[in-house]
């Protein structure tokens, strides 16, 4: 078992009489790719702010790089990085200029192993900045202010770098690019990730666990693969038989597509098997906290709600 | 009123897309109810795709009428003129 990076029991935060994080157990492990996902005031900016010793909580134990963040040193601090929602300062300075400065702040705790700062030049290339490194930062586009962000993050070589929406305005290629880093980062450094995003493509890619925080408590916690299993059983077959094309709903695929084959042998063609997406299992997962209703895995997707009107439960 | 004439295949007519209109269910709406994707929806609604004999029983069953409602081997009569 790999060393704990990130240990919190029972987080709680109150503002005024509204708690915002409700009981948040957690636990990161060295070299991990942890994705908060939850709607928008779910306490996902709250709790990395809090981690990162931002933020005062109101209770709870919380534990990072060995340190509750709330009393850490400046050596502690060394070994975080951080990637903010905006950036809008420094709007004179030049982005090699930039990370030059702040890279000196962390000379002091250089070690062999992690030697601080990092080479700034190999660094603007490995955002992909070198076009734009004598640019003043107010000429950068939206993206390439993004990129810059995301160096400032790790300029530091941090132990633990946390993400707060790091992709928001990059274009597909630029998403890419920053997917590859952080891979990098993850597997040559053993860097330790904790990202936010809306983008459950992104999460599925980059994370090895998935948190889902909704009224502010972790919901799920697993892999998009086990999330994905946790909340939805029937999964959709398609095929084609003598030019015509099917469609299926079926709880057991694959007891129904070998019965298929059974039926028809060799005129099956075209066959496809698709599980819920990552997507479909969020909405679920959110929507049933909303609601107040137990995971049920039987249940598929009809809300009661919305078939009501329409034949109520004729789809079970 | 959608139809498909595939190379070899059955046309199977569905008014899938008419019922859905006509009682305004969304077509998210009738693919959680059915777990199917949404895109799938279109394609029986367009005749691409055929449903499963069960998917078809369970698709007018959604609708509360008997399946010749939804679907027919002949073209739907057109409604008023």
């Amino acid at each position: 078992m790999a060393e704990t990076v990130i240990a919190v029991r029972d987080l709680r935060m109150r503002y005024g009489s509204r708690d915002v994080l409700d009981g948040v157990d957690l636990e990161v492990r060295r070299g991990e790719v942890i994705t908060l996902l939850g709607p928008n005031g779910a306490g996902k900016t709250t709790t990395i702010e809090i981690l990162e010793g931002f933020r005062e909580r109101s209770g709870g134990d919380v534990r990072v790089l060995g340190e509750d963040p709330a009393r850490a040193s400046e050596e502690w601090r060394a070994g975080i990085g951080i990637v903010l929602q905006s950036w809008r300062d420094h709007r004179r300075w030049r982005v090699r200029e930039l990370l030059a400065h702040l890279g000196e702040y962390y000379a002091p705790y250089g070690t062999a192993e992690r030697p601080r700062p990092r080479d700034v030049d190999e660094l603007i290339d490995r955002v992909g900045l070198t076009d734009s490194a004598d640019q003043m930062l107010m000429r950068l586009s939206g993206g390439q202010r993004r990129r810059l962000d995301v160096a400032i993050g790790i300029v530091g070589r941090p132990e633990l770098l946390f993400l707060d929406e790091p992709t928001a305005g990059f274009d597909p290629e630029a998403r890419r690019d920053f997917h590859d880093l952080v891979h990098g980062l993850v597997d040559l450094e053993d860097t330790t990730v904790v990202l936010t995003t809306h983008d459950l493509a992104e999460a599925e890619k980059l994370a090895d666990r998935i948190l889902v925080l909704a009224g502010g408590r972790i919901v799920a916690d697993g892999s998009a693969d086990a999330l994905t299993r946790q909340v939805r059983a029937r999964a959709e077959v398609r095929w084609s038989r003598d030019g015509q094309r099917f469609v299926h709903a079926a709880d057991d695929a694959t007891a129904f597509v070998r019965s298929l084959f059974v039926q028809h042998g060799d005129e099956i063609a075209d066959l496809e098997v698709r599980r819920a997406s990552l997507e479909d299992t969020y909405m679920q997962l959110v929507h049933q906290h909303e609601t107040g209703s137990s995971p049920d895995p039987g249940s598929g997707f009809a809300r009661p709600a919305d078939v009501a009107g329409t034949g109520g439960e004729a789809t079970r | 009123m959608a139809e498909r004439a595939s190379a070899g295949g059955e046309v199977v007519h569905n008014r899938i897309a008419m019922l859905r209109a006509e009682r305004r269910i969304s077509r998210r709406d009738l693919a959680e109810a059915l777990d199917v994707h949404y895109q799938t929806v279109g394609y029986l609604e367009r005749g691409e795709y055929s449903p499963s004999l069960h998917l078809a029983l369970r698709i007018a069953e959604y609708f509360e009428v008997p399946l010749e409602v939804v679907f027919s081997l002949r073209e739907f009569p057109r409604l008023g003129t």
